[in-house]
């Protein structure tokens, strides 16, 4: 068995409404910061699984993002990054 | 730690104090555990009929049934970090109510802020909405107030009540042999020290006082409270503390020091967040969701199962016995033992104020057209609907809330167990207490009465929450001694047991000081829906004015309109009758009895114009009417008259004018006829609004600002 | 009639669920989450709160408990109906047994009042109103469900497309819905209008 580091992001799909993204465009504007900020929110996760080898570990680190860390209705997830721990 | 004190200490325990003992000393000694500054005044308060005013929480009785209700301040942790602070403060009065094992199943808040903070008001909002909805008990009422003076610290108090049959009752007293067990949380880090920050001024530098903030959990919370009301139903759980402020520490020797045993504890038995924590850590570590309990023996293992079903981690951590120490053991070695009469005693200062502070008596006298006086009062933030507040706090979870908030002066909670109602409600009136702490104590107390009165209720006993600054300053311990003294004088004078309370000293920045500001939270009973009655005036209802009559010479000092109109805090207030307030609220639950009595609100912000106007936008209805007895009145004649506050004034409607007429004047009611609800107008004194108009601006003063 | 009202951990509105059943003429009892077996029930109700915690999503981790396997299975036979209340409706969402998913309100905020509504049933329309209490209500779906939904906001308080309070699924045995029936049963000042649902879900109930 081996050890892996995970880093995952999950974010709602395009065609849904980011209530915190709009807030945050709004008030950069209003700020004179920046115009067109474009933010897009999620949840930030990291964790460690354990698995024979990466590709046992991806299948593991997929079904954990798609079936408990996002609802595809609404959300996509993207792996950040895999990290073979020694 | 004080010089003094620290003299006194040792001149206690006959020897020096260990470092252990001096973080014991330094949480157990200081103002927010010991009450060193406020224990001989609170003892003013009248206890009669009190159930419990010496456990975590007092009560009162309905049928079988105990209603027990406290008020705590969060306002330091929450000057720092609002969302957070207003979220513990929550958690922390509901173990307090929890403790006894009561059910809690209301939650009030009475929130002070400047005006100009949106990020405190917006966090702590936000808090109290996160927690309070989640863990399941309805937010029902309370109170929003604006001044500059908060600009330093806001005033965050919280309110819980519960309720349980008074014979399950469970004390906070140990017994010998005893095994001690701490239930929830592991105990971390988080809020160490947290006693000793909330006896202190505020410093510049905010950030680094984050670490003395719990972080709190309600979904912990709802499962703590199930677990809790499960292992305390169990016979042998012989008493119960809830960690607080100073943690462990302060439950554990409360709990032996009342029940007179010695109590050693094992500290490396803790089930612990973070590993190497001190032995002062452990024992001052204020993480949340958090209980102890003293149990018989051979219960131990049931605890331990009902821990396991609500998936909690549980440790046994000591024990009781013949004897009067606190003893802290860490890997069988004995760290400290402190005779427990020093630990849980501690030295209480006579304030004897040398001085009361001279007041300016000036007047306010400006001018200010009537019609732009109702528009600007009626969009002040202060006066305006609340609704912004409490429609993002859950005020039916449960389902026992039977009116809404704002409908009427208290909320209204049905004890499905016992077939009747109880009426809770939380008030404070800061700027009259800054002119005079004795009479603004005793006009809040009435505040609250009148409150329940208006709403049906009988007051039963009330709680209070005393914030103040520094107590080292002479004024601030003048205006609290007189504040005790008028709480306890009008709490004597109506019977009503203060049945617990809270103080929070040090209210204050280098810049700012708060008003003395009393909170009260007060709980009646009805007997039944029919006789609940709301702040709702119907069409082609009348309206009356009963109680005290405003005259041009009336003291109407810390009126909100001269804030609003003249930003002028001044004059004098006056104090009230006693027959009076009884005459009217015997009036009041006859006429509903008979049926003459429709709607009714007690007059207060706003005196009986603004009083008027929020029972008219609450019911959607017009009014058409006199509210002043002539022509030739100057403008600020007429502000004084329709916005003045003062004493012993209600207002309410009814279908029958002239049988109620006959009634009050058969019975010698001071009253006024003030008109009739119709339409879609406000019209009084050949003055004219759209209703619509002005409720809008009512409603959405608030939401204007913040949306 | 005989309905199971499930307890998570952190649910927090089955009190009054229970107690309002029961005026509706439902024999109403609790069933934990680790049940395994729904088919004593006529109507299985899971009720408003927040299990656990709310945390990742509202609604997301009660879906790994025993007693939705449970559930699905008794949905799968047609044994009765199954009915989610606030915290229900979203857990029936994320476990996909409803079509759609619940997300943060357009406010952001939580909102707690009584809102307008249009209820359908049998092909009749009338207008009550229920009282909502939440903070993630939003409901969003990319396919049409305008055939399945049987309550709907006349004045939307969150965003909610096609104005969804109230949703079937495809063979109308399982019904979610934001607005709090039960607490509207008791007292005039949230309505009685509480009731009606009630009233349906006995009928859909009795249909088979």
């Amino acid at each position: 068995m081996e050890r892996f580091f995970v880093k995952a992001i999950v974010t709602f799909k395009n065609e849904v409404k980011d209530n915190c993204a709009s807030a945050l465009n709004k008030m950069l504007k209003t700020l004179e910061i920046e115009d067109s900020a474009s933010f897009s929110t999620g949840r930030f996760y990291t964790f460690f699984v354990s698995a024979a080898d990466l590709s046992n570990a991806s299948e593991k680190i997929n079904y954990i993002c798609k079936e408990i860390l996002s609802n595809p209705v609404v959300e996509k997830y993207e792996i950040l990054s895999i990290e073979a721990l020694k | 730690m004080d010089k003094f004190i620290e003299k006194e200490i040792e001149k206690r325990l006959k020897r020096k104090m260990s470092e252990l003992e001096r973080h014991i000393f330094s949480a157990m000694w200081s103002e927010h555990c010991g009450y060193l500054h406020s224990k001989n005044e609170l003892k003013k308060f009248n206890k009669n009929n009190a159930l419990f005013p010496y456990e975590n929480s007092g009560g009162v009785k309905i049928g079988d049934w105990g209603i027990f209700f406290k008020t705590e301040s969060h306002n330091h942790p929450c000057a720092i970090e609002p969302y957070q602070g207003a979220a513990t403060g929550i958690g922390g009065i509901i173990r307090d109510i929890l403790a006894l094992n009561a059910r809690p199943v209301a939650l009030l808040n009475s929130l002070k802020f400047s005006f100009s903070q949106r990020h405190l008001i917006e966090g702590v909002t936000r808090g109290i909405s996160d927690y309070g909805n989640s863990c399941g008990i309805a937010d029902v009422g309370g109170e929003v107030i604006f001044d500059d003076s908060y600009y330093g610290v806001p005033l965050v108090n919280v309110m819980a009540l519960g309720i349980a049959p008074v014979k399950k009752v469970k004390l906070s007293a140990a017994k010998e042999n005893c095994v001690i067990v701490l239930l929830g949380s592991s105990t971390g880090l988080d809020g160490v020290g947290g006693a000793a920050f909330a006896s202190k001024e505020l410093g510049e530098n905010r950030s680094e006082e984050k670490i003395h903030v719990q972080i709190g959990d309600p979904f912990v919370k709802k499962k703590l409270i199930e677990a809790t009301l499960e292992i305390l139903d169990l016979d042998d759980v012989v008493a119960c503390q809830d960690c607080g402020a100073a943690g462990l520490l302060s439950s554990t020797s409360e709990m032996a020091y009342k029940g007179k045993c010695s109590i050693e504890l094992e500290l490396d038995k803790l089930h612990l967040a973070k590993k190497n924590m001190s032995a002062a850590q452990i024992l001052l570590s204020e993480t949340q969701e958090r209980m102890v309990f003293a149990v018989k023996k051979e219960s131990v293992k049931k605890v331990f199962e009902i821990a396991d079903k609500y998936e909690f981690e549980v440790s046994q951590i000591g024990k009781t016995y013949l004897g009067d120490d606190y003893i802290v053991k860490k890997d069988g070695k004995i760290l400290s033992k402190t005779p427990l009469g020093v630990i849980c005693n501690p030295y209480v200062y006579n304030l004897y104020p040398k001085k009361f502070k001279e007041r300016p008596k000036k007047e306010c006298c400006g001018e200010f057209d009537v019609i732009k006086a109702v528009n600007k009062i009626v969009s002040n933030p202060e006066f305006a609907s609340k609704r912004w507040f409490y429609e993002q706090w859950d005020y039916a979870v449960g389902g026992r809330t039977f009116v809404p908030p704002e409908k009427s002066g208290a909320a209204a909670l049905k004890l499905f167990e016992n077939d009747c109602f109880i009426g809770v409600c939380m008030d404070s009136k800061p700027r009259f207490c800054a002119l005079n702490p004795y009479i603004g104590a005793k006009s809040t107390f009435l505040e609250s009465y009148r409150n329940l009165i208006s709403s049906g209720f009988e007051p039963l006993g009330l709680t209070n929450c005393l914030n103040f600054a520094n107590p080292k300053d002479e004024d601030v311990r003048a205006d609290f001694v007189q504040a005790v003294q008028g709480l306890a004088d009008v709490s004597k004078e109506y019977n009503l047991p203060v049945v617990s309370g809270n103080v929070s000293f040090y209210n204050e920045t280098s810049t700012t000081k708060i008003f003395p500001t009393v909170t009260i939270g007060m709980v009646g009973y009805c007997k039944s829906e029919e006789e609940l009655i709301q702040a709702v005036f119907n069409k082609d209802e009348h309206v009356f004015l009963i109680g005290e009559k405003i005259q041009l010479n009336s003291n109407v000092g810390a009126s909100l309109y001269q804030k609003v109109l003249f930003d002028f805090i001044g004059g004098e207030i006056s104090s009230t009758d006693y027959s009076l307030e009884i005459k009217l609220k015997n009036a009041i639950f006859e006429m509903r009895k008979k049926t003459l009595l429709s709607g009714a609100i007690d007059v207060s912000k706003g005196g009986v114009l603004g009083t008027l106007l929020c029972a008219l936008f609450n019911s959607d209805i017009g009014f058409c009417g006199n509210l002043l007895d002539g022509k030739g009145y100057s403008n600020s004649q007429k502000l004084k008259l329709l916005f003045g506050e003062i004493e012993g004034r209600y207002l309410f409607s009814t279908k029958c004018r002239l049988s109620t007429q006959e009634y009050l004047t058969k019975n010698n009611i001071p009253f006024v006829y003030l008109g009739i609800c119709v339409g879609d107008k406000i019209e009084f004194d050949g003055y004219e609004f759209c209703l619509k108009e002005l409720k809008n601006k009512y409603f959405n003063a608030i939401s204007n600002r913040f949306d | 009639m005989k309905a199971a009202i499930i307890v998570f951990l952190g649910t927090n509105c089955e009190v009054e669920t229970k107690r309002a059943l029961e005026f509706c003429g439902f024999e109403a009892e609790y069933v934990n989450f680790d049940a395994n077996n729904l088919d004593n029930y006529d109507a299985v109700f899971l009720s408003g709160g927040f299990s656990y915690g709310d945390y990742v999503r509202s609604g997301r981790l009660a879906k790994f408990t025993p007693v939705i396997s449970a559930l699905r299975k008794y949905i799968d036979k047609k044994r009765g109906v199954t009915v989610g209340i606030c915290n229900g409706f979203q857990i029936l969402c994320e476990a996909h047994i409803l079509k759609g998913a619940l997300v943060e309100n357009d406010c952001s905020r939580f909102v707690c009042k009584n809102v307008p509504l249009e209820l359908s049933f049998n092909g009749e329309k009338r207008n009550i109103s229920l009282p909502v209490a939440h903070k993630e209500g939003k409901y969003i779906c990319f396919e049409d469900v305008n055939d399945y939904k049987f309550l709907k906001y006349i004045d939307n308080p969150n965003g909610s497309m096609y104005d969804v309070a109230g949703l079937y699924d495809n063979n109308k045995r399982v019904m979610g819905l934001m607005p709090h029936p039960e607490r509207a049963v008791f007292t005039k000042n949230f309505g009685y209008d509480g009731k009606e649902i009630f009233k349906i879900i006995r009928e859909e109930v009795k249909r088979g």
